[in-house]
């Protein structure tokens, strides 16, 4: 089976993948959503009278039949037509493109500063069984594991806004200021890919492989690069598979700190206000996207590991 | 003797701290010579791998030479550096392992395996060197050979995963080859295959055959060593040794083996088991297994001559004059 014969049936199979999981999604949504309180009881405020408040369930259709809206929230959702927003009037699936970007561009940073730091980090550890450091650096990235996201912000925040005024903290104003965030956000990541990448390594390593190429004459370098590397990669490209749609979505208390104007905050604040359709579309992309990432780490997967091209089929 | 690759007086052990080292392999003494198999046999645990890794300075963590030296044409393989194993190593040296299922890497390709090694020690470009990959694969009787550089092991049955590998042995035309096992991890009809091109390729060179079976050994060796608790208890040519054993345990080794002639009698196995390969030796290892055992075994007996080109460790040597 050819590589890009492996790759059509990844995309297929994720395709479909794709297309249930929507469905799943936006139901469960739109149901879980309308348990959760009356969006135009929300709208009308406090003070508002009971008039007020049917007036604007018959604006947003909030008056008609539970199975009516669902059914034609969904007829909506396929022309990816998710309503206005509730609360700011305009389209809900713009208002969440125009986030997409600034989330996106912190998640691909932070996952490019984690793959710089974790992979020559993790191969070195898993490489140097007997070193005495080997277990001083796996302390520390133990320790690191352990301080929440939100300390190691304020931190780099106080050394390098407060103390070294190199850098600014407060939201999207060029690459001066993607740095902390990116950083912010890279260090859930790094301690967990260095020990996934030095588990690895060090498997790898001691393959039988390892002992026939040192048998051909290859250098310590060489069995790392050409024949540990390639088998320990595959369970950092798995782990960022994962961890991408934690970048998504869980990097809310990174985004708060650096008011950053993304993702994370826009859902939680939707949230708050039951802003539905804000919400649904929030939700709906962050499944695409998490669904692509899956797809592109399947197609990665069947690059490095020829024994899934054929298991594919 | 003058030897292609020379094994003498080579101790291994394992060193902790102050005590005395855990003593492994104890004078092991091995002569191959151009165009010649030879033959390391014992059963697991007697030193026979150890011999085999440290011929290719593979020696395991913590495992050190002790003493004694190792020889390939004549120059010493213990006294060069790092950069010059690498050399060594599948330059002059080739070394064929066990079990071809693990021992090839699954994400590389059988051309880039062997190009890589082909390049390290040959002044060839990459087009050249998958030349001299393609030529290695016909070499070892693998058909389709063009088509198989860009195949992955797992595409491949076990017997050809073994021929890639005896191809990644003999690639850079070593001076001497070394198999521990090659054929163990193999169905029946697939070793006898294996074996057929194992006697072919290692004529060329010279060779080093590892094994627990004498009846491979039997097949394509030209001298046998029998290794016993680390140390060559009887070495000789194959037909001679298999014929008149004269160390105990070679003959007990033979009288476990089962023939086609044997049928309705019964083997008779050794008694006991063999001594921990840490263990020290204090008298002859095989004394407590051995039915010629008397007090005179107290003393660890000497690898001595015993005519034809024969050599046996024992104080109460078997064979024709022992016998008449």
């Amino acid at each position: 089976m050819t590589r890009g014969l492996a790759i059509r049936d990844a995309l297929l199979r994720r395709g479909l993948e794709l297309l249930v999981l929507l469905v799943s999604i936006s139901t469960l949504l739109f149901f879980l959503l309308r348990l959760s309180g009356d969006p135009a009881a929300v709208l009308a405020g406090d003070e508002a009278d009971p008039e007020t408040v049917a007036l604007i369930s018959a604006r947003y259709g909030l008056d008609e039949p539970l199975l009516t809206q669902y059914l034609r929230y969904i007829g909506a959702i396929v022309t990816l037509d998710f309503g206005d927003s509730l609360r700011s009037q305009t389209d809900a699936l713009a208002l969440v493109m125009e986030r997409l970007g600034s989330t996106l561009l912190l998640a691909v940073l932070a996952l490019v500063i984690t793959a710089v730091i974790s992979l020559p980090l993790g191969a070195w550890l898993g490489f140097r069984p007997d070193a005495t450091t080997r277990k001083w650096v796996n302390g520390l990235v133990f320790v690191l594991q352990g301080i929440p996201g939100y300390i190691a912000g304020l931190l780099l925040i106080q050394l390098f806004v407060v103390e070294l005024r190199w850098l600014t903290s407060i939201g999207n104003a060029g690459p001066s200021s993607w740095i902390l965030p990116a950083l912010t956000l890279a260090s859930f990541l790094v301690p967990k890919m260095v020990r996934v990448v030095a588990a690895n390594t060090a498997e790898a390593m001691a393959e039988d492989y390892i002992r026939t190429a040192r048998a051909t004459g290859a250098s310590d370098g060489e069995l790392l690069m050409n024949h540990a590397l390639p088998n320990a990669v595959l369970g950092a490209t798995a782990l960022i598979g994962t961890q991408f749609a934690f970048l998504m979505s869980g990097s809310l208390i990174t985004e708060v700190i650096f008011a950053w104007p993304g993702f994370g905050a826009l859902l939680v604040s939707s949230v708050e206000r039951l802003d539905f359709p804000v919400v649904q579309a929030a939700v709906f992309v962050i499944a695409v996207l998490v669904s692509l990432v899956n797809a592109a780490t399947d197609v990665a997967f069947s690059l490095i590991d020829p024994r899934l091209r054929a298991a594919g089929s | 003797m003058s030897g292609l690759l020379e094994i003498e007086g080579l101790r291994i052990g394992f060193p902790h701290g102050q005590a005395e080292p855990v003593v492994v392999l104890d004078g092991i003494d091995l002569s191959i010579r151009q165009g010649e198999i030879l033959g390391l046999v014992g059963e697991s645990g007697s030193g026979k791998s150890m011999t085999a890794l440290a011929a290719m300075g593979l020696l395991p963590p913590g495992a050190r030479v002790l003493a004694g030296a190792i020889r390939l044409d004549g120059r010493d393989l213990l006294a060069q550096s790092e950069r010059q194993w690498r050399e060594v190593r599948g330059g002059t040296l080739g070394m064929v392992f066990q079990d071809p299922m693990t021992g090839l890497n699954p994400v590389r390709s059988v051309g880039g395996l062997l190009s890589e090694s082909i390049r390290r020690h040959q002044s060839v470009g990459k087009a050249g060197a998958l030349e001299i990959a393609e030529a290695a694969l016909r070499s070892v009787g693998i058909p389709a050979a063009r088509e198989r550089l860009a195949a992955f092991p797992h595409q491949l049955s076990g017997g050809l995963r073994q021929r890639v590998m005896i191809a990644l042995a003999l690639v850079n035309r070593p001076r001497v080859i070394i198999a521990d096992e090659p054929t163990t991890a193999l169905d029946a009809t697939i070793q006898a295959q294996i074996l057929d091109l194992l006697r072919d390729r290692l004529h060329e060179s010279g060779g080093l055959m590892i094994t627990h079976d004498l009846g491979v050994a039997a097949e394509i060796c030209d001298r046998i060593a029998v290794i016993y608790h680390g140390r060559i208890v009887e070495e000789g040519p194959t037909r001679a040794v298999l014929a008149d054993p004269r160390h105990p345990y070679t003959a007990g080794l033979l009288a476990a083996v089962p023939r086609f002639d044997s049928r309705g009698r019964r083997l008779v196995p050794i008694p006991g088991q063999p001594p921990a390969p840490t263990a020290t030796r204090l008298a002859c290892s095989f004394r407590p297994r051995c039915a010629f055992a008397t007090d005179s075994c107290a003393a660890i007996p000497a690898l001595a001559p015993g005519g034809a080109g024969r050599r046996v460790a024992c104080h109460h040597a078997l064979g024709r004059e022992a016998a008449g």
